[in-house]
Parts: C-alpha cells; structure tokens; sequence
C-alpha cells in the first residue's frame, strides 16, 4: 500500500514522528541530561535543556556503592539463564520438532500456554515465594538463574523450534545413515543452522533477566546477591527527591539494553511478531 | 536407552523446571492456601476461611473494580491507538517504517522499575521536564493529587508502556494481508476507510485477539506500574490486584489473604492462557 508522498502525508508523518520523539525518547534522554547535573540545576525551574555544567559526581558516587555489586550480580544471572536456556531450550526445541512421542501434543501445549503464564508475575510471586521457602531455596546464588530461565524458556523453545522446522530433515537423514548419534546431529547438523534464532532466543533471555524486578525483590534477600532492577528500585527510598544519583542508577541500568536494542533492534523486532502471526 | 525414551531426555530438563517454577508452586499454594499462615509457616487448617477473610475485607470489591476498570482503559486505549499507529506505519516504506517501529517498541524494552521511574520524572513529577513543554504547548496535566487523575496518570503510563509491542503484533497481521485484496476493492471503488472496516479489520481479528490477551495479563499482573508511579495513592484509589498481592504479602506480612488473591488471581490467568493457546495457531 504505497501512496505517493502529498504534502498532508509529509505533514502527517512530521507531526506523529516529533510526537513519538517526545514521548518515547525524551525521557530517556531527559534521564541521561538530569543524570549529568549538579543538584541545584535538576531542581532549577523552568527545566534548563542546554544551559548546564556536566558533571560525572553522581555516577562517582553510585558507583563507589552497593550499586556495582548488584550490576555484577545480574550480569551472572543474565549469563546463568542465556547459558542454561539456549542449552535447556535448544535441546527441547529439536525433542519436539525431530521425534514423534507419546504426549508430544500435550507437552508441546504446555510450552506454548507457558508463554503467556510466565507474564502472571503478581499471581506466581506469592506461591513461588512460599514453595521456595518451604524447600529452603530461597536466597541462593542459583535461586534467581532457576527462576527467569523457567520464565524466559517457553518462548526460547518456541523460537528455537520455529528455526528448526527450515532445517532439512535430509541432512539428518544423511548423518544417521553415517552412523551419527542424535546428538550430535543435534550439537553438529541443526545448531549451526539456527544461528540467529540462537540470538533472538538469546536476545530474550537477556532481556527478561536483565530487566526482572519482582521475583528479584523477594526471592533473595542479601545485599550481596541482589540484581540491578531492586538496586534501583531501592534508591528511589533512599535517595528519594535527589533525582540525580536515582537517575545515573537508572541510566546504569539502562545501558545494556539500549547497547543491545541498537545492534539488534532488528531481531527484537522480528522476534516479537513470532507469537502472534506464525 | 529405549528408543522411545529418548526423545523425553530431550524435553524432559525444559518441561521439568517450567512445571517447577510455574506451576508446582502454584498447586503447592492451593494446599497451602488452605491453612493459616503465621509469616510464611502453616498453622491450623481453615478451609475456605483465607479465601472469605479476602471477601470480606471492606476494600475488596472496590479493588476488584478498579482493577477491571483500570485493565479494560487501559488495554482498550493502547489497543485502539496501536491499531491506528500500525496503519499508519504500514503505509510506509523501508527504513522509516522499521525506524518508527524501533521508537515506539523502546518503553517496552525498558524494564519495568526504569521506565516507571522516567515517566515519572518526567511527565509526573512537579518539575518535570515533559510537562513544562506540554505547559509551553498549553497542554496541562492533572497532578497524582486526586483519585481520579492518579488512574488517569496509571493508565496513561500503561498505554505507553505497552503501546510499542501492540503496535509491532498488529503490523505484523496487517503486513500478512493479501495485497490483492486491497487493489480489488480500490478497484471497485472502495474508500480507504471502508478497505480498513471491510478487509483490514475482520482479517485482523486473531492477531488483536492475541494483543488484548497478553496486554491484559501484562497489566494485571505488573507490579511495578502502580508501585513505581502512585504506590497504590491517594487514600488507595490506584491499589490494584498485582500491588494489593504484593503489600498484603510482602509489606504486611499477610501471607493468608496474599495467597488466596494470588491463587485467584493465577486462575484468572490461566483463563487468559487458554484463551492465547486456542488462538495462536500453533502445531508441533
């Protein structure tokens, strides 16, 4: 449906372009302007867009907290759950599409219906919460790696499994014929064809690690093992109106997914629209 | 190993931990939701008695109303809006179209805590920088003060939040329509807004389905929206189902009533899920 470009088109275009501008990357950009002010100028009235001295000072002092650690701690996490949910997720995705078995419909349903389970945050925190504690699960270096991989995982196998439908069954075939064990068709053969629905799986998986909060602010209580959305979340008690070390924490926080949105925008983009239209 | 066996050592790692995660706990909490809980340890059986303690708490109802209330604006507005934006960029081209996309998906992407948090600071708080330059348009924004425009401000922050991700699905469905469908009724005359009521709507039905389902279980089931921008105020007028779990469990150590509304709350999901499994076409 490709009209030609009139002018009220050109207007159109401008008007609703400037207004996704204000609303989605403004504040963005606001955040990383106040992040870089002195206190006296964030607080200053009208705003001040241009006209101020950058300063690192809140960065200096967000870092030199607790604030690091907690960085370090969800950048393991999210290595723990994209390690562990290509593996789980990658060697599912090939059980459904390569054999047929007894239960394979309803087990496959049950990936699918966890999908959209795995949104129910509020509704799984409590159970969750009081299952983990009743197994004395709770609060471990794993605890959190366990959950946001059972989170993200349905919809890896589903990508991985969707990649794994173009792979030609011959070549498989081909392998058996020479003696190859299914695995290593598997680990040989189907992966390497899967490349980029390894990464948009991978993508996911990051993704919802990297930015879980809830589970994050109950299911592990130590400081030391505390993941970066609750170390922010935190800081909005305790730096309350002082703005500038809240949103440097922020911008923090926000660093890896902006990196990963600007090389992959794409493959999120692609990967998204999976569930809805396939 | 059994050739038939083997495709389970397959699945079976996957389909152990989802079941031990997402719905072992949940079984586990229908037993346990069954005994009175002092902090987290089971007391005496009560039966039923957690679930009407939950029914008769004077905020209860009004809760649930304001939750659906709350759910329904917020995912009818986002939906409308999306079904528009998507429209429009599907008359587009090239890099705008993906670049449009790109802009509108990044308040999705963010998580929960630092997107709240901006638009906060932002469009919300008295100094925000986003309101002096609607105040310079002559736009004026209504304050967190009164009951009314805190649920304003809560779904406005929702349809921002979800828009991005209503507007990529809907333009995926509307990019799988036959282009011949649309030069055949340009042919015989259709206008574009009849095209969009006679072909784009009907044929679009499944993937807006899809988009309500999980926007709906997304905004019942976000915690950080109303913990984040209103802390569930004024005087409770912006306390939802997912706040109410999460302060009736973890601010006041209730853990009777939490379960109850959690275990509620999770078959009302499960609705939702069997709803999306019967929608996406899916075959194994």
């Amino acid at each position: 449906m490709s009209s030609p470009w009139t002018l009220g088109r050109i207007a159109l275009a401008v008007v609703i372009t400037a207004a996704l501008l204000f609303i989605n990357l403004f504040p963005i950009a606001w955040g990383l302007v106040t992040s870089l002010k002195a206190t006296p100028e964030i607080m200053a009235w009208p705003p001040r867009f241009i006209d101020f001295s950058p300063t690192l000072d809140h960065y200096r002092s967000v870092l030199a907290s607790m604030f690091t650690r907690a960085i370090a701690n969800s950048l393991f996490y999210s290595g723990g759950v994209i390690v562990l949910g290509l593996l789980l997720g990658a060697l599912a995705a090939f059980g459904f599409d390569r054999f047929s078995f007894r239960l394979r419909n309803s087990l496959f349903m049950l990936i699918v219906a966890s999908i959209p389970l795995a949104i129910g945050a509020a509704a799984l925190l409590v159970p969750n919460y009081l299952y983990f504690t009743y197994l004395g699960v709770t609060n471990q270096w794993f605890t959190l790696v366990l959950l946001y991989t059972a989170y993200q995982l349905p919809l890896a196998i589903w990508i991985l499994k969707g990649a794994m439908e173009g792979v030609p069954r011959e070549l498989d075939e081909a392998a058996y014929v020479d003696g190859a064990t299914s695995f290593t068709v598997w680990r040989r053969i189907v992966m390497p064809l899967c490349l980029p629905a390894i990464g948009a799986a991978g993508l996911f998986l990051f993704l919802g690690s990297w930015n879980e909060f809830v589970a994050g602010s109950v299911m592990v209580d130590s400081p030391e093992l505390r993941p970066v959305q609750v170390a922010v979340y935190q800081n909005i008690g305790y730096f309350g109106r002082d703005w500038g070390p809240l949103m440097a924490s922020a911008m923090l926080a926000v660093v890896p997914i902006l990196a990963i949105y600007l090389l992959l925008g794409r493959l999120l983009i692609s990967g998204l629209t999976r569930g809805a239209v396939k | 190993m059994r050739p038939s066996l083997r495709p389970f050592a397959y699945v079976a790692p996957a389909i152990l931990l989802i079941a031990f995660v997402l719905y072992l706990p949940s079984l586990f909490g229908i037993y346990y939701s069954q005994f009175d809980l002092r902090y987290v340890a089971p007391g005496r059986y009560v039966g039923f008695n957690n679930y009407l303690r939950l029914l008769g708490d004077p905020d209860f109802l009004a809760m649930l109303v304001r939750s659906v209330v709350f759910t329904a604006a917020a995912v009818s507005l986002t939906v409308a809006l999306a079904l528009a934006l998507a429209g429009w960029v599907n008359t587009l081209k090239g890099w705008f179209g993906m670049a449009i996309q790109l802009l509108v998906i990044l308040p999705w992407i963010v998580s929960h805590v630092v997107s709240a948090l901006l638009f906060k600071w932002v469009f919300v708080n008295d100094i925000g920088a986003g309101l002096w330059l609607l105040s310079q348009l002559g736009i004026s924004v209504a304050p967190l003060t009164s009951a009314a425009s805190a649920m304003a401000i809560l779904i406005a922050y929702a349809c921002w939040r979800t828009m991005g991700f209503a507007v990529v699905l809907l333009l995926a469905g509307m990019k799988s329509i036959p282009e011949e469908l649309y030069e055949a009724a340009s042919i015989d005359g259709a206008t574009s807004w009849q095209r969009f009521r006679a072909i784009t709507l009907p044929l679009l039905k499944t993937p807006m389905l899809i988009v309500c389902v999980i926007l709906t279980l997304s905004n019942l089931n976000n915690v950080e929206t109303p913990l984040v921008i209103t802390g569930g105020g004024p005087a409770g007028a912006t306390n939802i189902v997912p706040l109410d779990i999460f302060m009736r469990a973890f601010a006041r150590f209730d853990f009777s009533t939490a379960i109850a509304l959690a275990i509620g709350a999770f078959l009302a999901n499960m609705l939702l899920v069997i709803s999306y499994v019967r929608l996406v076409k899916w075959r194994v």
